[in-house]
């Protein structure tokens, strides 16, 4: 009788044990291809992190991030093989800008480099120039970025273009330019998240922190909430900010919360029939990371 | 009467709470007010809003059908707002509340302001194209299970109807309701009336303190105001019916009344109908067709593919799959022609036609299911849609 139960206690043992082992086993080995695959994403081995994020939805299948890692990465690669044969100047600017928004979300900045390179040559607007400007700002290469800044016409210059002009005067120690600056840029009311987030750096870096505080508290009040964490981590890296996270003020700004109500946006190319338009809060100020305002379609940064 | 009356009462609200609250269906799908606002949309731009169906459409017909032959029953029997206000009233009687007598020119006056509301709601949310009152609709509170849209101002409305119903017999039925000003003009000329035969009649007037709609019965020989909901009231109330004092019917029987039975039957026969007719015909509530360019002409022989689609819930989710398959970047899917959805909770059906020479299924499922680049947001989204029997990743491959 006894021995019965043991055997019954060691069946029930194994059969209850076994599968969860097996699904830690499982977990653990996803999590490892995880790794692996964003390993692979920040040398921009698009090819090996899919090959890895698929491994790693395949042995963890309850696992959605990595199946919307894999389903991205895949629709990215098609996308950036497509852009080399289009022709469509317009189909090109809208694929190139889906792909620069995987590069910037991924931080994969010098593929990004290479791709406002040649979205600059061929469309020589200053939007195309402060994308590119900004990249090489992410990639810390000032000189470039402030010839390219300084050659745009002061007449052509937007807000945008005279903050990023700001950023690198003042990475490069030239003060008085960069409070120069300070005159074209727009009271922080007026200015959405992007051009918010471009403020707070610009006054860190000339060391006025309370505006840096003032304007980055404004920032993230107007940034969607299901961005807000993405952004305040993004802002906790920021170099340019380095001033402000030292300053007590930071911490105060970290728990802003957002006030503007999320995006019911389709994604959609045009406003005209969108169900939503009346009550569309992305339409007036949303926000991604800073540095990937540029190509929104509802232009709500353009000065 | 009272008694029939209020078992259909119950039975109508019974079903409005169970497929709320126990089937956890789209009960908004079945308002006959839903098929007033979204008949515009659905005519100019061939889509429903929200969450709206054809059902709606339906059974708007089927109301406003009864009202041509049965005045405003629905009022009076089915509408859960009516039932839950009539029955405070009652009860607010039985603790010894005594309704306010709203002097009749006041009445008159407060009435006009359901056609006031009625222009408002339409004139905004034609504009909008969206259920922007829904946020001070007591009813959508109830029918949503306190929905998305649901705002403080939902419940001080709600609040509002609840309170004044225990000191007014419906007054949000009489005065605000916009469904009872589009029903009006159709009960003005229903068909059946109640008519009072003045040499019968002692004028006691018993008929117009039991009416709930302050109609003056003992002051007119047939009943035409509008707003009469042939709840018979009138009828349960006179001393003198059964000499034919008061009776309902058509105006020429006169004299003779029809039972109650026959309002009942017509009234569930036509709703059934509806009911059925959306199931039976079921129109689809998002139709969008590609733009077709100067000199291109339709396939010969489209091909269509049914898909049954997890997520499509309202026409904001419709519009995104409709830019799944009309974008005109990388992804545009060439052979598109046509969309057909049904919108709701759980699984939609989708038809979608495409032109067999210039894409392919696999392409159209692709389309619907790849993670794509939000350009307001500027990041890339995972697709909120899944199809059955369908894995967009095929990890076995």
């Amino acid at each position: 009788m006894r021995l019965r139960m043991v055997l019954v206690c060691l069946v029930v043992g194994c059969l209850t044990t076994v599968p969860g082992r097996a699904q830690a086993d499982s977990s653990e080995e996803a999590a490892k291809l995880g790794v692996e695959g964003r390993a692979c994403l920040a040398k921009a081995d698009l090819e090996g992190a899919k090959k890895a994020f698929k491994a790693a939805a395949k042995a963890d299948r309850e696992n959605e991030e990595y199946r919307q890692l894999y389903a991205v990465v895949r629709r990215v690669i098609k996308i950036r093989e497509a852009l080399a044969d289009e022709k469509d100047a317009e189909k090109w600017a809208k694929t190139a800008g889906a792909l620069r928004g995987f590069y910037y979300e991924h931080e994969i900045y010098r593929e990004a480099l290479a791709l406002d390179r040649q979205a600059h040559a061929k469309q020589k607007t200053t939007e195309s120039a402060v994308m590119l400007a900004e990249t090489q700002l992410e990639l810390g290469m000032n000189a470039e970025a402030a010839n390219l800044l300084g050659g745009i016409d002061d007449e052509a210059m937007t807000t945008e273009a005279w903050l990023l002009l700001g950023v690198v005067q003042a990475r490069r120690g030239e003060m008085d330019a960069a409070r120069n600056v300070m005159k074209h840029i727009p009271k922080p009311d007026e200015a959405g998240p992007g051009v918010l987030f471009e403020m707070a750096r610009l006054h860190s870096l000339m060391g006025d922190q309370d505006k840096a505080a003032v304007a980055l508290t404004k920032c993230f009040k107007s940034t969607p909430p299901s961005r807000l964490d993405a952004f305040k981590a993004y802002a906790k890296e920021c170099k340019d900010l380095h001033g402000l996270i030292a300053h007590a003020s930071f911490a105060k700004t970290m728990e802003t919360k957002s006030k503007v109500k999320e995006s019911k946006c389709s994604g959609g190319t045009s406003c005209g029939k969108c169900p939503s338009k009346g009550g569309c809060a992305s339409k007036k100020k949303t926000g991604a990371k800073p540095a990937d305002k540029k190509t929104c379609g509802h232009e709500k940064d353009k000065d | 009467m009272k008694t029939t009356r209020r078992v259909i009462q119950f039975g109508f609200l019974a079903l409005t709470l169970v497929g709320v609250f126990v089937v956890r269906g789209n009960a908004e799908r079945w308002c006959p007010f839903g098929g007033v606002e979204a008949i515009y949309g659905y005519i100019s731009e061939g889509n429903m809003l929200c969450s709206l169906g054809v059902s709606n459409f339906y059974i708007l017909g089927a109301i406003l059908l009864l009202t041509l032959l049965l005045r405003r029953v629905f009022c009076g029997y089915m509408c859960p707002i009516g039932t839950i206000s009539e029955w405070l009233q009652s009860g607010a009687r039985r603790v010894g509340i005594r309704p306010i007598k709203v002097p009749y020119g006041l009445d008159r006056g407060l009435a006009l302001l359901k056609y006031a509301v009625l222009v408002i709601v339409l004139f905004i949310t034609y504009r909008a194209s969206e259920l922007l009152f829904r946020g001070f609709d007591p009813c959508y509170a109830l029918l949503s299970r306190h929905g998305e849209d649901i705002t403080v101002w939902t419940y001080v409305v709600t609040g509002a109807v609840v309170v004044g119903s225990l000191f007014v017999v419906m007054p949000f039925c009489r005065w605000l309701c916009p469904l009872a000003a589009v029903l009006n003009p159709f009960s003005r000329f229903g068909l059946t009336r109640i008519t009072r035969d003045e040499n019968a009649c002692t004028d006691c007037g018993e008929c117009s303190t039991a009416c709930p709609m302050a109609i003056p019965v003992d002051k007119v020989k047939t009943v035409t105001a509008a707003r009469c909901m042939s709840c018979m009231d009138c009828l349960d109330a006179c001393p003198t019916r059964g000499e034919g004092a008061i009776a309902w019917g058509p105006p020429k029987t006169l004299g003779r009344s029809w039972p109650q039975a026959v309002l009942v039957v017509v009234m569930l026969l036509l709703v059934s109908a509806a009911v059925g007719a959306s199931y039976a015909f079921p129109l689809p509530s998002f139709v969008k067709m590609r733009d077709m360019q100067p000199g291109e002409s339709a396939p010969p022989a489209p091909a269509v593919v049914e898909l049954e689609i997890e997520n499509l819930t309202c026409r904001g989710k419709a519009t995104l799959l409709w830019y799944f398959l009309d974008r005109d970047d990388e992804f545009a899917i060439k052979g598109y022609l046509k969309i057909e959805a049904w919108p709701g909770p759980g699984q939609a059906k989708t038809r979608i036609s495409y032109d067999p020479t210039l894409t392919e299924e696999t392409a159209i499922k692709e389309a619907v299911t790849e993670p794509y680049f939000d350009l307001v947001e500027q990041f890339w989204r995972p697709s909120p849609f899944r199809i059955e029997g369908y894995d967009p990743l095929d990890l076995d491959d």
